[in-house]
């Protein structure tokens, strides 16, 4: 299910042969989300080397064979799999945990067939609007570079059948990358229930509010970030407002894209592992990269561990509260 | 906003905003002009985003902050916030796609409902290098500028054509809108327009003047 991916760009890649790309796949000579600057190992020794191994050995036999012990560990150890999961999920077994850990694997059991009939017989308003973003999504990686190719294809499946699924939704700029991520990591059909689970709530509260007209959930977000700045980092706070920077400007497409649009990859995915698990965006991530900017900021290894040292959950609840207050209409629940 | 030097130097600062339908190439209008860079294969505008060029008019440094905004419907929660102090706009449309000029007059009504009636406007029909495609006959967007009072160029962002004369000229009617507004000595502040606060050209915040070296 999962696809093969290139190792350090030595070999070929998927689509095209001789392009040289990162381990993620992206094109080397794009410094758009490469991961050069920021991935420490770049000659592997063979310590990493085992120690990662170690971790896929660990991680296998918490997860069992195609999950089947993933849940009854995680009931038994809580803890150990957060603090696993906060560390990074093994890239070989990211699909597969991602599907676990955000209730898609179930939805994709209860629904069977239903993919695959939004896909080939419905028709959807948005099918020109989804056409026209599908090469302007990841453009420098090599699985959606191809016009038409495999990448491309699966990509439009995945969206034309979300604006199906949801016609109140449709589609809107920006679910494309999210998608996009998924579909590095999954097939077309398991990648459609995670955005499923994700924007409609499987085990965590629904996400859809990010798109729905007036884009309440974003509006909510930028809200937060906004007073968080200012009760955690006054100087900064004081500094934006003389400089008329609200969030908005910088922050949108951190929401609107779930940080896949414009966040170095590997961060994106470290921030997606943790996301997906804690059910709830990385505002201290958010928090203490804007204190330590530019240094070292955007290296997840740096960044993460930090990050989770600053307490914000019992103030972003507080926040919500207030936000849904001041506004007439709330955010859905 | 590393590096940031307060005391750049420049006479004004001038607030635009691209606007126009998703794909008619906004985001390649602008890293044309102000990086002479076009790239077929860019990202969708997710939000917004904005960039500055620093450029001479008529004698005077002009700074334009250029904001350029997503194009989906959906996005007008956000992106309308973007119009509030702009003194110039390039409305952008598709000379291969009709829709997109069609859509033109209904971008015009959301621009005028949030700016100042004074705002410089262009309509831009962009991608003209794509001759044999042309949906949009030059004369029909003509009459409808000219029915709108909005001036008119096509541009190709992909071989520059135009690009930057559309800039400079929005920018030109911009300053001279203002220059006269300093000679009929209207007073002015210096500062950047405060959040909520209605901008006019005539009496603006957001048209910045700098080092008080042109006022009198």
């Amino acid at each position: 299910m999962s696809r093969k991916r290139t190792e350090n760009g030595s070999e070929s890649g998927p689509a095209t042969s001789h392009v040289p790309v990162d381990r993620f796949g992206f094109l080397k000579q794009e410094h758009a989300n490469s991961p050069e600057r920021f991935s420490k190992s770049k000659t592997t020794s063979s310590t990493d080397h085992d120690r990662e191994e170690r971790k896929v050995r660990k991680w296998r036999k918490m997860i069992g064979v195609g999950g089947s012990d993933w849940k009854h560990y995680v009931r038994r150890k809580p803890n150990v799999v957060r603090r696993r999961i906060r560390k990074g999920i093994p890239d070989c077994l990211r699909g597969l945990v991602w599907q676990l850990i955000s209730g898609s694997r179930d939805l994709l059991l209860m629904n069977p067939g239903v993919y695959e009939q939004l896909v080939i017989y419905e028709t959807s308003a948005s099918e020109l609007d989804i056409i026209r973003d599908i090469s302007r999504t990841f453009p420098s990686h090599v699985f959606f570079q191809k016009r038409h190719g495999p990448g491309q294809r699966s990509l439009y499946n995945v969206l034309k059948a979300y604006s199906v699924y949801d016609r109140d939704v449709g589609y809107v700029q920006g679910m494309g990358f999210i998608a996009g991520l998924l579909l590095l990591y999954m097939s077309e059909e398991d990648a459609f229930w995670l955005l499923v689970a994700l924007l409609k709530g499987a085990v965590h509260a629904p996400m859809e509010g990010l798109y729905h007209a007036g884009l309440p959930l974003v509006q909510q977000y930028l809200f937060q970030l906004e007073s968080l700045v200012k009760e955690l980092i006054p100087k900064l706070g004081e500094h934006f407002t003389q400089e008329m920077i609200n969030p908005s400007m910088y922050a949108s497409q951190w929401f609107i894209t779930v940080f896949s649009y414009s966040f170095p990859f590997p961060l994106a995915l470290r921030i997606w592992d943790v996301f997906l698990s804690e059910v709830k965006l990385p505002f201290e991530k958010l928090i203490h990269a804007l204190k330590t900017f530019p240094e070292d900021a955007m290296n997840p290894d740096t960044l993460l561990p930090l990050a989770y040292s600053i307490k914000v959950s019992k103030r972003l609840e507080e926040l919500t509260l207030e936000y849904q207050k001041t506004n007439a209409k709330p955010v859905q629940p | 906003m590393a590096g940031y030097r307060a005391d750049e130097e420049y006479d004004y600062l001038f607030k635009l905003v691209l606007i126009g339908d998703s794909g008619v190439g906004k985001s390649n209008l602008l890293s044309r002009f102000t990086k002479n860079e076009f790239n077929l294969e860019s990202k969708s505008t997710i939000g917004v985003e904005f960039a500055t060029k620093t450029t001479k008019v008529e004698g005077k440094v002009v700074k334009a902050q250029i904001w350029d905004t997503a194009g989906q419907e959906r996005y007008r929660a956000i992106t309308s916030a973007y119009y509030r102090g702009a003194v110039g706009a390039l409305l952008i449309y598709d000379v291969t796609r009709h829709a997109t000029f069609e859509n033109a007059a209904r971008w015009l009504r959301e621009l005028r409902g949030h700016t100042d009636p004074n705002i410089v406007v262009m309509l831009i029909g962009n991608k003209c290098d794509l001759r044999h495609l042309v949906a949009v006959k030059t004369e029909e967007a003509k009459a409808f500028a000219e029915r709108e009072s909005l001036y008119f160029m096509e541009t190709s962002a992909l071989d520059a054509t135009n690009v930057e004369n559309a800039f400079t000229e929005v920018l030109t009617q911009i300053h001279k809108i203002v220059s006269k507004r300093s000679v009929d000595g209207g007073g002015e502040s210096a500062d950047l327009p405060g959040k909520g606060e209605t901008i006019n050209v005539k009496e603006d915040g957001s048209v910045l003047k700098r080092m008080g070296c042109c006022s009198n």
